[in-house]
């Protein structure tokens, strides 16, 4: 008769240190909750990755195409061949280890293999054993081992537990970008038919229908029609945007979650009602509607397919130029990626605000202003009546989404129109913020809801800096400028800062705006009562 | 001899030997990092414990203790330890092994024959009473915790297409087809 | 740690045995000579490796605020957007260790007005990092008067500066002691931090271990095993015309040292030694942060391929009538309904 263990001995069967195996030789765990679910194998076939098969993360047997080994190889030998960045970064750690505690996936699971230098080292090791002869020669002592199927699956788990967010070629000596390696594998995984279903699914609904979750452009609209009648229920105002009309000067694009989820659709409200405000000359398009690009998670050449169509909508409608909503990887892609992929879009012009006759010099090639530039410069100019007063509820900080921030550096303009808009508003601690700003957690396609506890892990450090000014400083908002973030962080939040509501920039802004005719205001965009309402002006004239 | 005053003056030692059980618990702690980078943004996990700690200890051995203050600091701990991929006992039961550590150091003071008068076995007593208080309050946390993480995956499918919600919504009281998506995500 | 251990260990003892065994001249010419070789030939061929493969995108990390609108101030280092301001960001990179020293920042002493102890690794790293290249350098450049006949002022200015607390004799250079200092903190660091440990491969400790000994084996020579000097320059002169002078005769602490550094020369080109020539090739750092305004072009760009509108609008042109959405080509009369 064994004797129940003691709690010490029930506790302490898990080991206390680093393991004693090398991170060679310790294998991934796979159980519920650890991966995200996987592509559908029609859903792949659809984009033409030919080794799509029927797969799953927990089966030991991933039912790998038998030349495995052979296309892995051949992906990494191309992937060298047209990216010096990769030969660089393949080349040049020296293993400092300054940026293992950069990375918010580390900090908040403290497993060795999310430190950004042994994220990378997976994908060097496998590397020097195939394109370097000390590699081949000396093995293990060169940091070089055999590629098999068990690292695939290590791959698989590590390289989507990176939201290439780019944090840690902030502080790398040689400026080693994990996004890049993460972006290339992914694809090499994608080539032995390894996806995973959230993004998959949202490249090909995009590809199809132009918008994330596949609907359809008449669905779309109506869709459209009822924040328009939650517009009007608010403001008293009809606004009714035009749809793939030629003739207009500018078409607006933003992340279709906007279109579709909490609260990303309190933004959309917002632009809408900016544009109205304004009297802007636009149009919305239903076949690029989509300014968010799943494909660049995955694959430069997905992403340039999706990306494509935005400048070719463009074209067809006969605008002159772009106007782009808040959103984070698609102003990755758009301010680094657009122009190279798609480009040149010489049937474009380069962008001035009709309102201010402001140029847009820096958008000079790719011809798409950041809708934070376009309102900065209304508000400078003093063509909006803002009545922040509105916003008097708020304490609010400000979330840099990590594309913007350090893809973009669009640090200032958001700030300008918060400060503008609200009156109470708090910074973050310093070193979570601008260019070292913490990422949510779920970015590059990992707000999959089944991996809720690894995204709850990974946002930890974001949540913490937050909670600190909820806390000392009553801070009970936190807006931020990214679609994905707006995914993202309400669960976050929920879950370690109950008492702060995530929004859009651009919803405050809308709750600041006095637009014309309009009647008094007694409630936001999200239909609360204002604890500081509009004064009735008929009551007041009776009073 | 009084016990309260007896932990207090060992109190570093002894809750530095409940952190690191803490931190042991961890799948693969990163001693280097967990127990040396003291830092609340940059090490929010390990200062989060070690802060909590400290707070808790001097709830069990009889010091004047603002419940909210305990709860909070409870509840800080379990949060995180709740989403940690660990399981139950092993999220809430780090806080039994405070039981061990002062069997070790601390009952065999009590048990010493010039302190059997000072009733200081019951004091002793008393503690290991409240850090089973710890523990059922940790439970109720721990569950709690994992409610949440349920309702906020819930949540976020649901927010994630909240208008097309609407539009079914719609449509169904118009009795119309529902809008076409094959997403499940 | 124990395999780099044993292999600079054993180059040590064959830098001492060869030439103690009579093959002097294979030690103190034919291996400094290929050594060289190596070094220069292999540093070329990876430079030329890396250049070979193209910049497809434009993707420098931006660390501060863009240029947009007149009255926001830009960040010109941190997001430069002219060739001079990029260069500014290499220099101070390269030159100082910029993302380094970002670490530093990252410390803080107080949170809630309490202090706290911060952990100071990274800015030590920082520290004794740039102590280490700089110490180097000075070497190198004073190793320049075996070189060079005469010796030119600039290196006996240095050589002053260094030697400037003019103590001891042969007077002691200040950046011996730097070097042995920042090669201990470098692997002490790497050998007490467990995290580090975890992350270091055999090549991380043997180049620390090749340079300790090589330091130590020159600091030995220079103040206690002492060399003849001038016999030394005329080996060495001998090797840099390319005409050999017999290396007979000098003590064999001389052997073990060149040894030595042959052996990093040789090492140097396939290692990561090299992130000194590729930190210049870090597109995160060398590229102008201006890709909204000028087009960065990809050379291998695949053609455009991608789900047009014409197609889109086939498959739902009856639903986009329905719901008013302008289409460019109208749909078919339905048939007349019977």
């Amino acid at each position: 008769m064994a004797k129940m263990p003691t709690p010490d001995q029930l506790l302490s069967a898990i080991p206390a240190s680093f393991p004693k195996a090398g991170w060679m030789d310790t294998k991934p765990d796979f159980h519920p909750g650890s991966y995200c679910y996987p592509a559908k194998t029609e859903t792949l076939k659809g984009l033409g990755f030919e080794n799509a098969h029927n797969w799953a993360p927990d089966n030991e047997d991933w039912e790998l195409p038998e030349n495995w080994e052979e296309i892995i190889y051949n992906s990494l030998k191309d992937a060298l061949e047209k990216h010096r960045s990769l030969k660089v970064f393949m080349d040049c750690c020296v293993r400092c280890g300054a940026c293992a505690d950069k990375c918010h996936f580390f900090i908040g699971t403290n497993d060795p293999k999310n430190m950004p230098v042994l994220r990378a080292e997976l994908l060097r090791s496998v590397y020097r054993r195939d394109f370097t002869t000390a590699g081949k020669l000396l093995g293990k002592v060169a940091g070089a081992r055999k590629l098999d199927k068990s690292i695939i699956k290590e791959w698989f788990i590590y390289f989507y537990q990176c939201t290439e967010c780019r944090r840690c070629s902030l502080f790398c000596p040689y400026g080693i970008d994990t996004a890049e390696i993460t972006v290339i594998v992914r694809q090499m995984l994608l080539d032995l038919g390894l996806g995973i279903n959230w993004i998959m699914n949202s490249v090909s609904d995009c590809n199809r229908t132009g918008n994330h979750l596949g609907i359809q452009p008449h669905s779309m609209r109506e869709i459209v029609e009822f924040l328009c009648d939650d517009i009007e229920t608010i403001t008293g105002i009809r606004i009714d945007p035009p749809w793939n009309e030629k003739g207009h000067e500018v078409i607006f694009i933003t992340p279709s979650g906007d279109y579709f989820a909490d609260p990303g659709i309190y933004t959309f409200m917002g632009y809408l009602m900016l544009f109205h405000e304004i009297g802007l000359d636009y149009t919305l398009s239903t076949y690029a509607s989509e300014g968010g690009n799943f494909g660049s998670f995955v694959s430069f050449d997905v992403a340039k397919r999706l990306n494509a169509k935005m400048y070719a909508e463009a074209e067809r409608l006969g605008v002159k130029w772009i106007l782009g909503g808040e959103c984070g990887h698609m102003w990755r892609v758009v301010n680094q990626y657009m122009a190279t992929y798609n480009g040149p879009a010489d049937f474009l012009e380069t962008p001035v605000s009709p309102i201010t006759g402001t140029v847009f010099k820096n958008a000079a090639a790719t011809k798409m202003v950041h809708i934070a530039e376009f309102t900065a410069d209304l508000i400078k100019n003093n063509k909006l009546n803002l009545r922040p007063r509105r916003n008097d509820h708020i304490i609010t900080t400000w979330h840099d989404s990590c594309n913007p921030a350090r893809a973009m550096g669009i640090l200032e303009e958001p700030r300008f129109i918060l400060k503008n808009v609200c009156n109470n508003f708090v910074e973050m601690p310093e070193h979570t913020i601008r260019e070292e700003t913490f990422c949510c957690g779920s970015g590059s396609g990992l707000n999959a809801e089944e991996i809720m506890d690894q995204r709850l892990r990974g946002g930890f450090p974001r949540a913490n800096a937050l909670r600190y000014v909820h806390d000392t400083k009553d801070v009970n908002w936190m807006a931020c400028m990214c679609a994905l973030d707006r995914a993202a962080l309400p669960p976050l939040v929920d879950y370690w800062v109950p008492g702060v509501t995530v929004s859009g920039l651009h919803e405050l802004v809308a709750n600041a705006l006095v637009m014309k005719g309009e009647i008094p205001r007694t409630m936001d965009l999200r239909q609360e009562d204002l604890p500081f309402p509009d004064e009735d002006p008929e009551a007041a004239e009776e009073a | 001899m009084d016990i309260t005053a007896y932990c207090t003056s060992k109190g570093e030692k002894l809750v530095g030997l409940w952190v690191d059980r803490f931190f042991a618990s961890y799948p693969i702690d990163s001693t280097g990092f967990m127990r040396t980078r003291r830092d609340k943004f940059a090490n929010p996990v390990g200062e989060t414990t070690r802060n909590a700690a400290a707070l808790l200890f001097d709830a069990v051995i009889g010091k004047d203790a603002d419940p909210e203050a305990v709860k909070l600091a409870l509840h800080d701990l379990i949060w995180i330890r709740a989403v940690q991929d660990m399981t139950p006992s092993q999220a809430v039961g780090a806080i039994v092994l405070l039981k061990d550590i002062l069997r070790k150091e601390v009952l065999a003071e009590c048990l010493k024959p010039e302190n059997s008068s000072s009733g200081s076995l019951k004091g002793y007593l008393d503690m290991e009473s409240r850090i089973d208080t710890l523990c059922l309050m940790a439970l109720d946390m721990y569950a709690e915790a994992r409610e949440r993480v349920y309702r906020v995956r819930i949540e976020d499918v649901k927010q994630s297409q909240s208008q097309v919600i609407r539009l079914a919504g719609l449509r169904r009281e118009r009795s119309e087809p529902l809008p076409e998506t094959d997403n499940e995500g | 740690m124990t395999i780099a251990l044993a292999a600079t260990l054993l180059i040590l003892f064959i830098g001492w045995a060869g030439p103690a065994l009579g093959l002097q001249y294979l030690f103190g010419v034919i291996l400094p000579l290929t050594a060289g070789a190596v070094f220069i030939i292999g540093f070329i061929w990876k430079i030329v490796h890396w250049a070979k493969s193209p910049v497809p995108f434009a993707i420098p990390t931006v660390a501060g605020q863009q240029r947009t609108l007149s009255w926001i101030k830009p960040n010109r280092l941190d997001c430069p957007w002219t060739t001079p301001a990029v260069v500014g960001r290499m220099l101070l990179e390269v030159l100082a260790f910029r993302s380094l020293f970002r670490n530093t920042r990252a410390e803080r002493t107080t949170i809630d007005g309490t202090p706290r102890v911060t952990y100071f690794s990274n800015k030590w790293l920082w520290v004794f990092a740039l102590l280490f290249h700089y110490s180097m350098l000075v070497i190198i450049i004073r190793h320049a008067r075996f070189f060079l006949d005469p010796v030119p002022a600039c290196i006996a200015v240095v050589e002053f500066l260094d030697g400037v607390f003019q103590i001891g004799a042969p007077r002691f250079y200040l950046t011996d002691a730097f070097i042995i200092m920042a090669l201990a903190f470098l692997f002490l660091r790497r050998a007490c931090s467990e995290r580090l440990r975890y992350i270091s491969l055999p090549a991380d400790w043997f180049a620390l271990f090749l340079l300790i000994a090589i330091a130590g084996s020159g600091i030995c020579m220079r103040y206690i095993s002492k060399v003849d000097i001038n016999q030394v320059k005329e080996v060495i002169m001998g090797l840099a015309t390319l005409h050999p002078v017999s290396p007979e005769g000098i003590g064999s602490i001389f052997f073990v040292h060149v040894t030595l550094v042959s052996a990093l020369l040789i090492y140097f080109p396939f290692s990561k030694l090299m992130h000194m020539g590729g930190v210049f090739f870090s597109p995160t750092r060398n590229m102008k942060c201006n890709t909204r305004q000028e087009r960065h072009v990809n050379p291998w760009n695949p053609p455009k391929n991608f789900h047009t509108y014409a197609e889109y609008e086939d498959e739902f042109r009856d639903a986009m009538v329905e719901a008013g959405i302008p289409v460019d080509k109208q749909p078919e009369p339905k048939p007349e309904e019977a």
